[in-house]
């Protein structure tokens, strides 16, 4: 199992994630979530080359359930790519596998709920994560807020207003190094558009928790390193499955 | 903060009270407005009239300034929760001292049943014994959204990030309703699901 330092976990630490969240800019860095040598590693065997494992067609999300396997997104340019990865499907890297439940554990404790939720097919969200690489301009993620009661084409759940709800970013390469001019843009709690790397210093390693219902977007990268270019991992939750589960259970 | 255009302006004040009270903006806070709401049409049928209120572990009082309402003595050990009343309601919230409890002094007792799932706050499990043919006693228990299921929620947390276990607060409210025999009259409503705790029935 990853664990990050379990002070992260203290009620005054919470407390200080919740403030920065909510009520200051918008957003709170986890300086060093992942060691620069598990970066690298990870950089190694998901962006060095071709991943030896099969990624299924794309998915829309509002498909998506339990049988769907995980599956490969691919973006503008032939570098750009998501890989989808289902909480529930056997993991293709225990490693990343492990990273992924432990940054949302932190996310669950920030947002009020059980430090295991979403990582359970019972659970009322049901956790993938994306790594995702950009190395293209334009938007690979056109600007909008979730949660925020706006239209969204392929939702991949209910997105009623709930300005609780929180989204992270890991952070896998560097502004300045591997990208530069455009990438994560947020505009924080003030109304102030932000580019993360640029604005807001963050690294490889970093994890940013950002409040959901803020408008952002990723655009305008320039790849300076077209094997990692803009390379992190998002962690969307999906309340389709719930759902599902109970049409299963009816049958 | 900044919310949705088809949102209540108001609530957006009411979002900032509790926030700067460091409570979650959560689903219990984007619906204040709407439980406020459901209180009020309980209260009106219950025909209340410069009520005073005895409440247990009521947050921030959603119903605080019911016109109907003169007076709020509330039992609520958790500070941040206390903190959001007083900004809302100022002194019409008083504290209620359950050592000297004398509940004819109320025309409403109010209960949320997760004061039952939560540790370390003192539960009075006396309290039912206190309740007479008279009094007008409720439970009432915030609805969780209704995709959460049971096998994955048996912990939940308050805004305040104290975990709520609803196994405890079940038994709670099995303590709570054993003096009524025949059956517990619930007046269920989106937000909130009221027991009625009387025993004249």
């Amino acid at each position: 199992m990853y664990n990050f330092e379990e002070n992260i976990y203290q009620s005054e630490t919470i407390r200080d994630i919740r403030t920065a969240i909510y009520q200051g800019p918008g957003y709170f860095v986890i300086k060093d979530f992942l060691p620069k040598q598990a970066v690298k590693k990870i950089q190694q065997r998901w962006l060095s080359g071709e991943v030896d494992y099969y990624f299924d067609r794309f998915h829309k999300n509002t498909a998506v359930n339990f049988h769907t396997p995980n599956y490969l997104i691919k973006g503008a340019n032939a570098g750009d790519r998501s890989y989808c990865i289902n909480i529930w499907n056997q993991a293709p890297d225990d490693e990343l596998h492990d990273i992924a439940i432990e940054a949302n554990k932190i996310r669950n404790i920030v947002e009020g709920r059980p430090r295991y939720f979403a990582t359970r097919n019972c659970d009322e969200l049901v956790l993938q994560y994306r790594l995702s690489r950009t190395v293209s301009p334009g938007f690979a993620v056109k600007k909008h807020a979730d949660f925020f009661e706006e239209f969204r084409p392929d939702p991949a759940g209910n997105h009623a207003f709930d300005p609780k709800r929180c989204q992270l970013t890991l952070f896998l390469s560097d502004y300045g190094k591997d990208y530069h001019q455009g990438g994560f843009h947020f505009v924080n709690n003030a109304g102030q558009e932000l580019l993360f790397g640029r604005d807001v210093a963050v690294a490889a390693g970093d994890l940013v928790i950002w409040k959901y219902s803020n408008i952002h977007c990723v655009r305008e990268v320039t790849a300076l390193n077209d094997k990692t270019g803009f390379s992190r991992i998002i962690f969307p939750q999906f309340d389709n499955m719930a759902k599902d589960k109970l049409k299963e259970g009816a049958r | 903060m900044r919310i949705p255009d088809n949102y209540p302006q108001q609530l957006s004040d009411i979002l900032d009270v509790h926030m700067s009270c460091e409570l979650l903006p959560s689903r219990y806070c984007v619906n204040f407005l709407n439980i406020k709401e459901e209180f009020n049409r309980f209260f009106a049928e219950l025909k209340l009239n410069r009520a005073r209120i005895a409440d247990f572990f009521g947050r921030s009082l959603p119903y605080g300034d019911n016109a109907a309402i003169a007076a709020i003595e509330s039992f609520e050990c958790r500070k941040n929760f206390k903190d959001a009343a007083k900004k809302l309601y100022g002194n019409k919230v008083k504290p209620l001292d359950i050592n000297n409890l004398e509940l004819d002094n109320y025309d409403l007792i109010l209960i949320n049943l997760e004061f039952g799932g939560l540790s370390d706050h003192g539960m009075p499990l006396w309290l039912n014994e206190k309740f007479r043919k008279h009094h007008k006693v409720f439970g009432y228990k915030y609805n969780l959204p209704h995709q959460a299921k049971p096998e994955g929620s048996l912990f939940y947390r308050s805004d305040d990030n104290e975990e709520i276990n609803t196994l405890a607060e079940f038994n709670w409210y099995k303590h709570m309703v054993s003096h009524v025999h025949q059956g517990v009259k619930r007046i269920e409503r989106e937000y909130l699901t009221l027991f009625d705790l009387n025993i004249n029935y």
